[in-house]
C-alpha cells in the first residue's frame, strides 16, 4: 500500500499505522474538548484577606480625616444604598482641593423598610473618622467596608484613633499561603496625629 | 412596696435590652448609626428579628461553580437546621425554615416593595462589582420595618470569589478549602437578627479563616443570643409564602436561559450551548476515521 510519504509497508505496518492514526484522532478529540471547557470557564478571582495600615494605603485613592454631615439613603431599583456627605477636617492623601466627600455605603432606610448588610460602615452627624475610600463605578467607596473607617475621639482637645473593622470579618494570608485570622490595620487606639504620621511616612517614595 | 415597684420597674428596662453586658453576643437594631456600648454593640432601637415562623429560602438556579445543586442543598439545610433546632424553653421559636424546591433566578439581594419577593441564596461572581466587599466569603441583607424590626426578607449572597468551596468532613478540612457549612450557619445566623459576636469560638465571631469546620456547631453565646431575639411566641398563622408572593426571578436580574419557549432550569448555560458543537466534533472524527480507513483499506466496504 502506498501512503502520501511515497513508502511501501507491509499489512502489519499499515494496521500498527491506523491504530496510531486512530489514537491520536481520540487524543485530538478529547484535547479540543478540553480546551474548549478550559477556555469557557471564568477566571478565578484571588481571595482577599485583612489589611494593613500599608494596604489600605495602597488601595485607597483617598485618605482624610473627615467629620459627617448628613446621609440620605434611596431605593435603587434593587437595594437601599446610603450616601454620606463628608467635611474633610483634614487631607492626608490624594483628595485633590476637596473640601467634602460623598461616600456610598449600602444599606439605609427608606420609607420605614430599612435594609442592613452586618460589616458596612455607619456614620452618625457629627462623627470624625479617619476615612480610607477608592472611587468606583458606582461612587466613592471605603475600603474593606468597615476596615477603611477609623473612627476618632474627641478627649478635650485631644483626638484618638479607635481600631476599624467592627462587625467585619478579617482574614489575611499566612506565610504558608493559608488565610488565617487577623488583627485589623491598628489594634488599640493611639493619637490622631500619631496615626496620621504612620500613614504619611507609608506614603513617603522609598 | 415602692422599692418593690422600682426593682420591677428596672428588671423590666433590663430585659427589654438588646443584650446585657455581661454578654458577648450582638443583636441587630433597627438603629443604623454609630450608638455602640463598650462592646461594640447597637443598643438602640427595635430588634430587627423575624415575627413569622414560616420562612421559604430559594436557591439561584447558577448554583455554585465548585459544588453540585444537591450538596448545596444539603449544606443549606444543614445550616439552617443548627439555629431551628434550638430550644429556648416552652417550644419557643418553633421556626418552620424551607428549601424551596424550585430554583429561582435571583443573584441579586433585593426586596420589591410593591411585588413578589424571595429570600434568596445565591452564589456571586461579580462581588465587588455589585457594592459588596471583596474580603467577605458571603454578606447576608436583612430588609425589615423601622418602626417594628420585623424582618420581610432576607437574602445571602456568596462571594464566588473565594473558591474552592466545598463541604469538608467532621474531621476538618484539607488544604485552601472553604467549608460552606461553616459559611453558611455563620450567615444564617445574621439571617434570623444576630450581629457579630466577640465570643472567639462562636458562630458569630466575626472571623474564619479558611479550612474552619468551628463555625458549624452553635456556641452557648449563639444560642443566648438567639434566644435573647426568639423570647416571644413568633405569629401563629405560618404561611410560606414571602410578602408579595413569591418571585421566580429579581428585579433587574437576566431571565432564565429558554429553550423552545420553555424555561430549561436544569443544566447550565455554557453545558449546553457546547453540546451541539461537540456532536458536530464526533461526526467529523467518525468521518475523517472512515476516510482513513478507506485510505488504507481501499477494498474494504462498510
Amino acid at each position: 500500500m502506498r501512503l502520501p510519504g511515497g513508502r511501501l509497508t507491509s499489512r502489519a505496518e499499515s494496521a500498527q499505522f491506523e491504530r496510531v492514526i486512530q489514537r491520536l484522532l481520540g487524543l485530538s478529540f478529547a484535547s479540543v474538548l478540553l480546551l474548549l471547557f478550559a477556555f469557557s470557564e471564568q477566571a478565578e478571582g484571588a481571595a482577599s484577606e485583612a489589611l494593613t495600615l500599608e494596604e489600605l494605603i495602597d488601595r485607597a485613592d483617598c485618605i482624610a480625616h473627615v467629620r459627617a454631615d448628613a446621609a440620605r439613603s434611596r431605593y435603587d431599583g434593587r437595594r437601599i444604598v446610603t450616601e454620606v456627605d463628608l467635611s474633610v477636617e483634614r487631607p492626608i492623601a490624594d483628595i485633590s482641593s476637596r473640601r467634602k466627600l460623598r461616600l456610598l455605603v449600602p444599606g439605609g432606610v427608606v420609607d420605614g423598610i430599612g435594609m442592613r448588610v452586618e460589616g458596612a460602615p455607619r456614620f452618625r452627624s457629627g462623627e470624625e473618622a479617619v476615612v480610607f475610600a477608592t472611587e468606583t463605578e458606582r461612587g466613592l467607596r471605603t475600603v474593606g467596608m468597615s476596615q477603611g473607617v477609623f473612627p476618632v475621639e474627641a478627649r478635650g482637645e485631644a483626638r484618638l484613633v479607635h481600631p476599624s473593622g467592627r462587625g467585619l470579618a478579617l482574614y489575611r494570608r499566612g506565610p504558608n499561603g493559608r488565610l488565617m485570622r487577623s488583627a485589623g490595620a491598628i489594634e488599640a487606639p493611639m493619637p490622631l496625629e500619631a496615626f496620621i504620621a504612620r500613614i504619611e511616612k507609608s506614603l513617603e517614595p522609598r | 412596696m415602692k422599692s418593690l415597684l422600682k426593682l420591677g420597674l428596672l428588671g423590666a428596662i433590663f430585659a427589654m435590652m438588646p443584650r446585657s453586658s455581661a454578654e458577648a453576643y450582638c443583636l441587630l437594631t433597627t438603629e443604623s448609626s454609630n450608638s455602640n456600648d463598650a462592646y461594640g454593640c447597637v443598643m438602640e432601637g427595635e430588634l430587627v428579628r423575624w415575627r413569622r415562623p414560616c420562612i421559604a429560602l430559594s436557591l439561584d438556579d447558577r448554583g455554585s461553580r465548585d459544588l453540585d445543586p444537591p450538596r448545596v442543598r444539603a449544606a443549606i439545610e444543614r445550616s439552617f437546621r443548627a439555629w431551628m433546632e434550638i430550644d429556648c424553653g416552652g417550644g419557643l421559636p418553633a421556626f418552620n425554615v424551607r428549601l424551596n424546591d424550585a430554583t429561582t433566578r435571583c443573584q441579586y439581594a433585593g426586596f420589591d416593595f410593591n411585588g413578589p419577593n424571595a429570600n434568596t441564596i445565591a452564589f456571586v461572581d461579580n462581588f465587588e462589582e455589585e457594592g459588596y466587599d471583596a474580603t467577605a466569603f458571603a454578606v447576608t441583607i436583612v430588609w425589615y420595618s423601622v418602626e417594628t424590626g420585623e424582618i420581610f426578607d432576607g437574602d445571602l449572597l456568596i462571594n464566588e470569589d473565594f473558591v474552592p468551596y466545598t463541604i469538608c468532613p467532621d474531621s476538618g478540612c484539607e488544604g485552601d478549602e472553604i467549608d460552606l457549612i461553616n459559611v453558611l450557619t455563620h450567615e444564617a445566623g445574621h439571617f434570623f437578627g444576630l450581629a457579630h459576636s466577640d465570643v472567639i469560638p462562636a458562630t458569630m465571631y466575626r472571623l474564619a479563616p479558611r479550612g474552619e469546620i468551628e463555625k458549624r456547631s452553635l456556641h452557648p453565646d449563639d444560642r443566648e443570643g438567639f434566644c435573647a431575639l426568639y423570647s416571644e411566641p413568633l405569629n401563629p398563622s405560618c404561611s410560606f409564602s414571602p410578602i408579595g408572593g413569591l418571585a421566580d426571578r429579581c428585579a433587574g436580574d437576566a431571565p432564565p436561559p429558554t429553550k423552545n419557549g420553555r424555561c430549561d432550569a436544569s443544566g447550565g448555560e455554557f453545558a449546553g450551548s457546547l453540546l451541539p458543537l461537540a456532536f458536530v466534533l464526533f461526526l467529523y472524527r467518525l468521518w475523517l476515521g472512515g476516510r482513513i480507513k478507506r485510505a488504507l483499506h481501499p477494498t474494504a466496504r462498510a
